[in-house]
This record gives C-alpha cells, structure tokens and sequence, in this order.
C-alpha cells in the first residue's frame, strides 16, 4: 500500500533518517519500533506529505495527490482547540469529510464518547482524548490508518480497549495498519510485521516470530532489551 | 467544507472574551462618550466623523488582527493545525474561510454600529458613498488581517508571536487614541504617526465615511501596498506548527 525506497531526511546537516526501506501491505498491521528521537515522528511526517524528504521515494497504491482522502491519521501530541466541545469538533471532521462516511453512532457507542459529547476538549480525560483521536482518524473510513504512539499514556484497562478495537478493525474489516509504538507486547498482540528503527536505519524487520526465532529470545521486549540498546521508550 | 471551518472560526471568535470586548463593546462604549462637535485646525466636525473611522478601525484590528492572528497561534501551538493538515483542509482554504467569517462579522458589527449611531445619535446615514466605505472596510480589514497573520507565522515559537502580537495590538490601540490631537504632537511624532497603518485605515476610512476624494493623500496606495505585502508574506511564511 505504501512503500519507501532508500528515504533521507537531515536536519540543520545531521542525518536522521540514512536510507529507510519499508512496505507497508494491504491488510496488514504494522509497526515501527525505536528509540525517543530516533526518527519515527519524521518519518510518519514525510509518509503524510507533512515534510519533505531529502532522498528516496515514496510510492502510495492511491492517488498521492489526495492522500487524506485513503489514510486517517492520529499524530502524537496534536490537542483540540479548548474553546470546542467534543461534538464541535466531530462537527468540523463532518463538515471537512462532507459527513461521515463510517458509521458514525456505532463508532461513539464502541468507543464511549456518547457522555462527553458536550464536554469541552481540555475536561476529557487523556484516554478519552485518543478515543476521540480514532474517530476521527475513522471519519472518513480511509483504507489506511496511521498511529503515531496511540496508547501512550493510557492506563492498562483503556489500553486494552483501544488495542482490541485496533485488532477488529484490521482483522474484521481489512483496515491497514500503521502505527508507531513502545509497547513491544503491543506490537506482538497487533502486528503482522515489526521495523525496528536505530541510528537512522532499520536495524531488523520481520514478523514478531521471525524475530523473536532469528535472536532466540521469548519476546520482543527481550529482542529489544538485548539487541537495540537499553531502553527503547 | 468551507462552511463547516467558517463555523469553526466563528464559533472560536465569539469564544474569546478580550476579542469580543474589543472588537464590539469597547467601540460601542465609545460612542457613549463621544462630544458632538471637535475642533481641529479650527475646523469644527461632528466628532462622529471622527469617532466613526476609529471605532470601526478597532473592531477590525480586534478581529482581524487580533483574534485570527491569537486563533493562528494558539492553533500552531496545540498543534491542532498539524493535525488539521493531515485532513484535505488545504492551507488556501483555511485562509480563506477565516477572512470570510471575520468580514462577515466586521460588516454585521458595522451595521449595528451604524444603527445605534443613526438611532441614539443622529448621525446621517444618507448621502454617503456605500460602496466606497465598503470598499475601503474591506480593504483595510485585508491589510490587518494579512498584517496579523504575518505575525502569527514570522516567530518561530508560537508563544512569542502572541507576544509580539499583543505589543502591535497596544501600541495600535494607544495610536488610534492620539489620532484626533495629532496637530498637537510635535512635527516630528506627527509625520511618524502619520506613517503608521492604523493612521492610513482610519483617514482612508474617514475619507470614504465623509465623501471626502480617496485619492487626495497617500493612504490607499500605502494600504494596497501593505495588503499585498502582508499578504504574500503570510501565505509565504504560513506555518501549522
């Protein structure tokens, strides 16, 4: 669906990305793993036309021109306006999508964005804030979709239910997955396929299984551990 | 789409308490105090003649200016731009659908302003160029819009454009107050205010409200000339974070 070829990107001369190859496959989920400032953001930014490459190329199997139109994307860090509701701006997501294409009652109901519907965005809760972060990454019922550290932050019992309706909407409705994570035992219930990103190269790649028999360790946070450094989050 | 983010826009101006006070009270306020007549260059004017272009010059820089210079800002600074951009919102059309929700309700303030004038004070609304005060309205919305734009996206950090944002915003505000007792500063503070913006909005409004030629003095080429500059400076240094 999406793949990149030999892709550069440095900033004020200091290289961040050194050639990255990736393939991103219809129907699959996956990941990219990396340290803090490793180059995961900048690079989802140069997929999202966000930022521009210094090299490589970058081919979409949709029109590249109207990208947002076959990706929805959740982007680290990005608030809601303070002075809007929760229903305004799910308003502004209708008005910029021409309505929603999704369905729209059963992705508040799944989600349980029905009480805050009047709340304004700065009095809802942080994983609250991701759930409403989905929705609209759904509005439009793109092809793709793009997580850059969705369940960062989210406490155990909110992290599971956005990671099962992640699950159902790849496996159940055929959805693409990208998406940028920390949690390695994440990345092994979600994902068809895991890039580990260091010092501006992709390290390894492969299936979780592939890897976790390639470096004979009993998981991804041990692969991790052992082979990418310390610390990866 | 453009009617949803001219919501969006409208909904976040009438949800700032310091826009909606500068921009619709303070200049309706002022009215209450206004004398009837003023001498200047012993000329004696109605002051609404006066008062008029500068009420109004306020409430354009207070919503142009202002408030989607601030809105900008703050936008850049959640980063609920970037997210934005990653829908098909294009920049040109965020832009636009600000302008055209702020003229929107500078021309509907300006008609309750003209309203409460000609009702409470008397003030003539016949004989009057409309299409030549319209114009020029909107003209000089243009140029404070694209001025506070620029602002917005010049600083690399969105908190000092708001800074320097509130600094132009005041030092406007304190020049548009000395305006009418201009011939008493000396020489030299008068032909640097005279240079100024908010000096060529209001007489090139003033003008346009009298009847007076447009062409007399060097104000609407001077506005033009910063409407054009500001405005490709904006759209060039436009910034989502």
């Amino acid at each position: 669906m999406i793949h990149v070829e030999n892709l550069k990107k440095s900033y004020d001369g200091k290289e961040v990305l050194k050639g990255i190859n990736l393939s991103i496959e219809k129907g699959t989920c996956t990941a990219l793993v990396g340290r803090n400032g490793s180059g995961k953001s900048t690079l989802i930014d140069i997929i999202c036309q966000v930022k521009e490459a210094n090299g490589g190329t970058i081919r979409y199997d949709f029109e590249e021109n109207k990208i947002f139109d076959h990706i929805g994307v959740q982007t680290q860090d990005a608030q809601f306006d303070k002075r809007l509701k929760v229903k305004e701006i799910i308003n502004l997501w209708k008005s910029i999508y021409g309505g929603a294409k999704s369905d729209l009652d059963e992705l508040v109901e799944i989600l349980e964005l029905e009480p805050i519907m009047n709340n304004r965005s700065d009095r809802i809760s942080g994983g609250q804030r991701q759930k409403l972060s989905i929705l609209l990454s759904l509005f439009h019922d793109p092809q793709m979709l793009i997580f850059d550290e969705l369940t960062t932050g989210l406490d155990a019992t909110t992290r599971d239910d956005v990671q099962q309706y992640l699950k159902m909407l790849n496996k159940s409705r055929g959805k693409t997955i990208f998406i940028v994570s920390h949690y390695m035992d994440e990345v092994e219930a979600l994902c068809d396929k895991v890039y580990f990103l260091k010092d501006g190269v992709i390290f390894e790649n492969g299936t979780p299984d592939e890897i976790k028999e390639k470096y004979a360790c009993s998981s991804l946070q041990e692969f991790v551990k052992n082979c990418m450094g310390k610390v990866v989050a | 789409m453009k009617l949803g983010m001219i919501k969006y826009h409208l909904l976040l101006l009438f949800r700032e308490p310091l826009i909606l006070f500068f921009g619709f009270a303070l200049p309706l306020i002022q009215l209450f105090f206004a004398p009837e007549t003023l001498t200047l260059g012993g000329e004696t004017h109605h002051f609404m003649d006066i008062s008029m272009p500068l009420s109004i010059t306020i409430a354009v820089m207070a919503l142009c200016f202002m408030d989607s210079a601030f809105s900008h800002a703050y936008s850049r600074q959640i980063k609920f731009l970037r997210r934005l951009r990653m829908t098909p919102v294009k920049p040109v059309t965020y832009i636009f659908t600000g302008i055209v929700s702020r003229l929107g309700v500078v021309l509907v303030f300006t008609v309750i302003f003209l309203a409460v004038s000609s009702v409470i004070f008397d003030v003539s609304l016949i004989n009057r160029n409309w299409i030549a005060f319209i114009s020029m309205l909107t003209l000089t919305f243009l140029m404070f819009y694209f001025m506070g734009m620029f602002v917005a996206n010049m600083l690399k950090d969105s908190k000092h454009s708001q800074s320097a944002l509130f600094i132009v915003f005041f030092g406007f505000i304190f020049l548009i107050n000395i305006i009418p007792a201009l011939e008493t500063l000396p020489d030299i503070l008068q032909s640097v205010v005279q240079n100024f913006p908010v000096f060529y909005a209001t007489n090139l409004l003033q003008s346009a409200w009298t009847g007076a030629s447009l062409l007399s003095g060097h104000e609407l080429i001077g506005v033009i000339v910063l409407t054009v500059i500001f405005g490709v400076l904006s759209v060039k240094f436009f910034k989502y974070e």
